[in-house]
């Protein structure tokens, strides 16, 4: 799922001073799913921005409603009586959300309440760690399907690097060493032999880095 | 296809219900008998007759007869009316069981076992006690029923003319019961040779259903004269074949009524002479029926409406009949109360009047201990148990109900056979009431092809009055088809399932109709009353959510497997609105539309053994019934012929065949 | 010959290389490196000039490469990918050899979180093994990494990194075997302490048959203090530095003596492994320590002989 994390309360204030009359976006699904921006979360928000703005003695008024999801079209059109007379949106979707909302409401300004940070999997109960970099180009077959571009600090094909240690990676004793891991699971195959070939170098022209992506799907048209 | 009895309803279990289990087609809600017949209707499009017969027969125990005469309050409630005109329903029940006979099937009643051990006495063999002993039979009760007359079927037989309900239709809806292992005894009158007392003494349970057998007189001055004649002798006279002499030449038929409409035509046929109804209502009130009144008017007979008979004239013998102008016929509160002009007075000549002004029951049956009567000396009554006064006798029909159509005299019936079956202890309950899906909406309206309804054809009408031989012929096959494909297939499209939709959207952007509604929480549901059942949304949603009520996926999938192994060889897939078969040798299955078939069942197909697949579409000049039906029709073949491509295999294994659009689709 | 380079004429005849590193400066100030150039002529066959080591902005290796080649000292480029995409690093391949640099050391670099630049893009277009490979080509080939024909190649003795005590340890013999096959011809190892794991570890590449492609130059380093062997065993990524050390180094009277000596006996020790081609002394920021390592320890630079 994409994650995403609460902006620290100060910056999101620095923003919402600004304005008077505040709707708070939640959004139903990767964010709710990762604890982060559900609904429960943009009403727990709103009501720090209520409290906050008596406590600075900032009128106007903090609303919130919640879609279940933010990437599409006809749900954010359909709160568009809650945005009408708001002078801020606050999402607290993953940032696809307020640029939808931007888009679909031009005349409003749009805040995230968010950082978006990953494509993750949910390791255990409230961990969430980046498992995909969305490269475009996955070649994860060859490495015992665990992605060295997502899970190494260094996005090597031909790793380890002279730095991994007790099976960590040299930046954080919290961060495994994905090449570890790699070695590791091919070996129990008895694949290790083919790490010895050498990978790469990656198509970076399929990732971001080669422009910002469109996926089309062909066929029925309403 | 298990049929299963319960709520007083027979339902086919094969049948998956929709979301509202009450929300139904209008056709079947305003069904006193909650007949399925959108379902009938589908298969009939589809040359299924047997089939549809058989649908019809889980709730109707008389199909041919209501096929014939039924009084069709299912086509005034037709969706298709709003669009241009409704589902001629009754003439495609004809439709199906003409078909189903003629393919020798249909008429092979099953084994029933009384299992009860109960037996129960039923008195009178008209529609509602048929309909009774043909349910009680198949809950393992046995009836017998006792019948006045040396034929049965009630008023059906004496009241009803041969030309509207030809009798040898009406033996073998009659003869499929006695298959069921009824008793029918013919020339057995309760009250004469059978005493009332010895039925309740002998059987676990009795129902009356002795109908409204009597004529009402008219007392006016006159009416002792030889050629005023009552209305069910004479009808009585006339089905028996009986001369009737006092018959002249130009006939008065008092009455505005369908027995009236029946009088005045039979007396047609007979004299060959002038025949005119005269009665209380006006042109626009006449309680017959329109069409009825239509045949009457195509065969020559006149209507003088708005006149109450006031005598009979005439010295020794009937010379005419005096009337007076009646200027209302029911009062404020719609209760029968004519108010008249005495002073407008006028005489039409005549030399024989027929007396149709309604019907009695006759109870001089029953015992002084026996259920008891009213003041207005009708059968004190509880219309939701059947019950009568006495415990374990029950009545159905006219006597309790009061004059009604056929088909109402088969749901009283049915209802006190559930009535009785419990008395008796059988294990069964009551219908729940159902509820019509809504008016199509004009947004949905004006997307929907307007088809004429096809036209019953008749004999013509001069040369039908030398005989009492049927007077409709039949739709047929083909035009039964064609009429079928009219149907909205109202409440048998789109069903999600709440569990599975990811509320992706595409239903709602997909549906030509506007059915699939979406807020901010996600799905809010699929409108019945806007879903034409094209199936557009069904094979679009990623998550498998939605499913058609009828036909569901995994029925179409056995079907497709089921077509290709009894075939071999190839297979057709094509729609109701085709004008001709595009592989006349290929397996062949028939959908409302081929937008229903997704990727996987072509592959299917393709997988239970087929050499070759041909899928029908209309052109891309959206001349197909359905709004862009051919869109998701090509669609799904393009990605069909990709994936066979991309595994190696010759995409042309699935192809896509273009097929004109029958003409009588083709708007008014 | 590949590059003509003076540490590949050493190693080729099979004479013992001495290598030492030199650290650019943190300026624009050439007299840095003019002034160490100078410590260290005479002593050493080649002086790697470090590429924003540790993720710390410096004076470029190329640039600094340069000023040592005019001071007449002959340097070892080294190229990280962190820093620069494979446009750039071919760029820079070009413009080193077209200033005369002969020796191209490739590494992947220190992560960007460790210098002083931690918001910094870390680039990773190449790892190590495809920057090897990538410029074995551009000198084989010759061909740029698309495939083009380069019309004057540049002629590079190229060399890699090797750790033993990376994990997981069974695979760094195998993976300097894959260095090997991408194009390398010499190495050199991560700082040695641990000398009975080195000698496991070149067992491994003598079975490898690494060693008869690849000339592999032992790392070395002296220790300055009991706080250096510390700081280097417990916050340095990938390297090994026993518990004895680290106690030798804290009872030390003279602790930079005491370091010397311990770097002078693990050069004498690694010398007689079989398949041991050299030493790579690293004096960051000592280089005058190299001059006493040698003296002490009996190199006089296969240059030099």
């Amino acid at each position: 799922m994409i994650t995403a994390e609460r902006k620290p309360f100060d910056q999101i204030k620095t923003v919402t001073d600004q304005f008077e009359n505040i709707l708070v976006v939640g959004c139903n699904t990767c964010v709710a799913v990762c604890l982060t921006g559900g609904e429960k979360e943009a009403e727990i928000l709103a009501t720090q921005l209520r409290l906050q703005r008596q406590k600075d003695g900032i009128g106007g008024t903090v609303e919130t409603v919640t879609v279940l999801r933010q990437c599409e079209n006809e749900y954010v059109d359909a709160v568009a009586a809650q945005v009408a007379g708001k002078d801020l949106i606050l999402s607290t979707a993953c940032s696809i959300g307020p640029q939808l909302f931007a888009d679909r409401f031009p005349q409003v300004r749009v805040a995230p309440a968010m950082n978006t940070n990953m494509l993750g999997v949910v390791k255990e109960h409230h961990v969430w760690t980046e498992y995909c970099a969305a490269c475009g180009d996955c070649g994860i077959f060859n490495t015992g399907g665990i992605c060295p571009i997502a899970r190494c600090a260094k996005q090597l094909t031909n790793g380890p690097c002279g730095g991994s240690q007790d099976g960590h990676c040299e930046i954080s004793k919290d961060i495994p060493c994905v090449w570890q891991l790699i070695y590791l699971k091919l070996a129990s195959f008895g694949l290790e032999g083919n790490l010895s070939r050498i990978s790469g170098p990656k198509d970076w022209s399929k990732a971001n880095s080669g422009g910002p992506r469109t996926m089309k799907k062909e066929g029925f048209k309403p | 296809m298990e049929r299963e009895l319960t709520n007083g309803i027979s339902r086919s279990t094969a049948r998956p219900v929709p979301g509202d289990a009450r929300l139904r087609p209008p056709c079947e809600v305003a069904c006193p008998i909650h007949t399925d017949a959108q379902r009938y209707i589908q298969l009939v499009a589809e040359g299924k007759n047997a089939e549809a017969l058989g649908v019809v027969r889980e709730t109707n125990p008389m199909p041919q007869v209501i096929g014939r005469i039924c009084a069709h309050p299912c086509e005034e409630a037709c969706r298709r009316g709003s669009v241009d005109e409704p589902i001629a329903i009754c003439n495609l029940k004809r439709v199906a069981s003409d078909g189903a006979k003629a393919a020798g099937l249909g008429y092979e009643p099953p084994a029933v076992e009384f299992t009860t051990g109960k037996k129960v006495a039923i008195i009178g063999s008209g529609p509602s006690g048929l309909a009774a002993a043909h349910d009680l039979a198949l809950m393992g009760v046995q009836p017998v029923i006792f019948e006045k007359q040396p034929e049965a079927g009630g008023f059906l037989r004496t009241g009803i003319l041969n030309y509207r309900l030809p009798k040898d239709i009406l033996d073998e809806d009659i003869d499929y019961i006695r298959g069921l292992g009824v008793e029918i005894r013919t020339g057995a009158g309760v009250g004469e040779d059978i005493k009332f007392d010895d039925l309740v003494a002998e059987y676990d349970a009795v129902l009356i259903a002795v109908g409204l057998s009597e004529s009402r007189p008219l007392p006016i001055p006159g009416a002792d004269l030889p050629q005023v004649l009552l209305a069910v002798p004479f009808l009585e006279d006339v089905n028996a074949g009986r001369d009737i002499p006092e018959l002249g030449k130009e006939i008065i038929v008092i009455g505005g009524g369908n027995v009236a409409i029946d009088v005045a035509r039979s007396a047609k046929r007979i004299s060959g002479g002038k025949v005119t109804m005269v009665c209380l209502e006006a042109d626009h009130e006449m309680p017959a029926h329109d069409w009825e009144v239509a045949d009457a008017r195509a065969e020559g007979i006149e209507m003088v409406c708005s006149q109450g008979p006031n005598a009979f004239v005439g010295e020794g013998k009937v010379e005419g009949l005096q009337i007076k102008k009646c200027e209302s016929v029911f009062d404020e509160h719609g209760r029968f109360a004519p108010t008249f002009c005495e002073t407008e007075l006028s005489v039409i000549p005549g030399d024989t009047v027929i007396v149709t002004i309604g019907q009695m029951s006759n109870l001089s049956f029953l015992p002084d201990t026996g259920p008891a009567l009213n003041q207005r000396g009708i059968l004190i009554f509880d219309r939701e148990q059947c019950t009568t006064s006495q415990r374990g006798i029950f009545a159905s029909g006219e006597v309790v109900t009061g004059p009604g159509a056929a088909v109402n005299a088969l749901a009283s019936g049915k209802r006190a056979a559930i009535a009785v079956a419990r008395y008796l202890g059988v294990d069964v309950s009551f219908s729940h009431e159902l509820v019509a899906i809504a008016e199509v909406p004009a947004d949905v309206s004006e997307k929907i092809k307007p088809a004429a309804r096809r036209q019953m054809p008749v004999r013509d009408s001069d040369e039908r009055l030398k005989d009492f031989e049927e007077v409709e012929t039949g739709l047929g096959e083909v035009d039964g088809r064609c009429e079928a494909s009219r149907c909205l297939l109202c409440g048998s499209g789109a069903r999600y399932s709440e569990l599975k939709c990811v509320a992706c959207l595409t239903c709602v952007r997909v549906c030509p109709y506007g059915a699939p509604w979406a807020d901010k929480d996600g799905l809010g549901g699929i409108d019945a009353g806007k879903c034409q059942a094209c199936g557009i949304c069904f094979t679009q949603c990623p998550a498998k959510a939605i499913d058609l009520t009828v036909v569901s996926e995994d029925d179409l999938m056995a079907s497709i497997a089921r077509t290709v192994t009894a075939f071999g060889g190839e297979l057709e897939l094509g729609c109701w609105y085709s004008q001709s078969r595009v592989a006349p040798d290929a397996g062949f299955i028939s959908l409302p539309c081929t937008s229903r078939l997704s990727v996987r069942m072509l592959l299917h197909a393709l997988e239970s053994g087929a050499s070759k697949v041909f899928v029908a579409v209309c052109s891309e000049d959206d001349d197909g019934h359905f709004v862009h039906g051919h869109r998701q029709t090509r669609a799904a073949v393009a990605e069909s012929q990709k994936a066979l491509a991309e595994i190696g295999l010759d995409p042309e294994l699935i192809e896509l065949r273009l097929v004109a659009v029958k003409k009588c689709m083709a708007g008014k | 010959m590949r590059s003509g380079s003076t540490l590949e004429t050493v190693l080729e005849a099979g004479k013992f290389a001495v290598t030492a590193e030199l650290g650019p400066p943190k300026s624009a100030d050439p007299q840095v490196i003019i002034d160490k150039a100078n410590i260290l002529k005479g002593h050493v066959d080649a002086v790697n000039i470090t590429d924003n080591q540790t993720a710390i902005a410096r004076m470029s290796s190329m640039a600094a490469a340069k000023l040592v080649i005019e001071q007449g000292l002959e340097p070892i480029m080294q190229m990280t990918c962190r820093d620069r995409n494979r446009l750039a690093m071919q760029a820079d391949i070009l413009g080193a050899a077209a200033l005369g640099v002969k020796n191209l050391l490739c590494l992947t670099g220190d992560h960007q979180s460790f210098g002083n630049h931690p918001q910094s893009l870390g680039v990773f277009d190449l790892d190590s093994v495809t920057l090897v490979r990538m410029v074995r080509d551009m000198r084989d080939g010759p061909r740029f990494q698309c495939g083009e024909e380069i019309a004057f190649a540049p002629r590079l003795f190229i060399g890699a990194a090797a750790n033993p005590y990376a994990d997981p340890f069974p695979f760094r013999a195998i993976r300097l075997a894959k260095k090997v096959d991408a194009g390398i011809d010499f190495c050199q190892t991560q700082i040695i302490y641990n000398v009975e794991k080195f000698e496991e570890f070149m067992r491994q590449c003598r079975e490898l048959g690494v060693t008869e492609r690849c000339k592999i130059l032992a790392g070395v380093a002296p220790l300055k203090s009991a706080g250096t062997a510390r700081y280097m065993k417990n916050r340095v990524a990938g390297m090994d530095v026993p518990d004895e050390l680290v106690e030798r180094m804290s009872a030390a009277a003279d602790p930079q003596d005491e370091g010397i000596d311990v770097c002078v006996e693990i050069i004498k020790r690694v010398k007689e492994i079989d398949g041991v081609a050299g030493v790579h002394i690293m004096a960051v920021e000592w280089e005058s320590a190299v001059p006493e390592i040698t003296k002490r320890a009996g190199l006089i630079p296969g240059s030099a002989s």
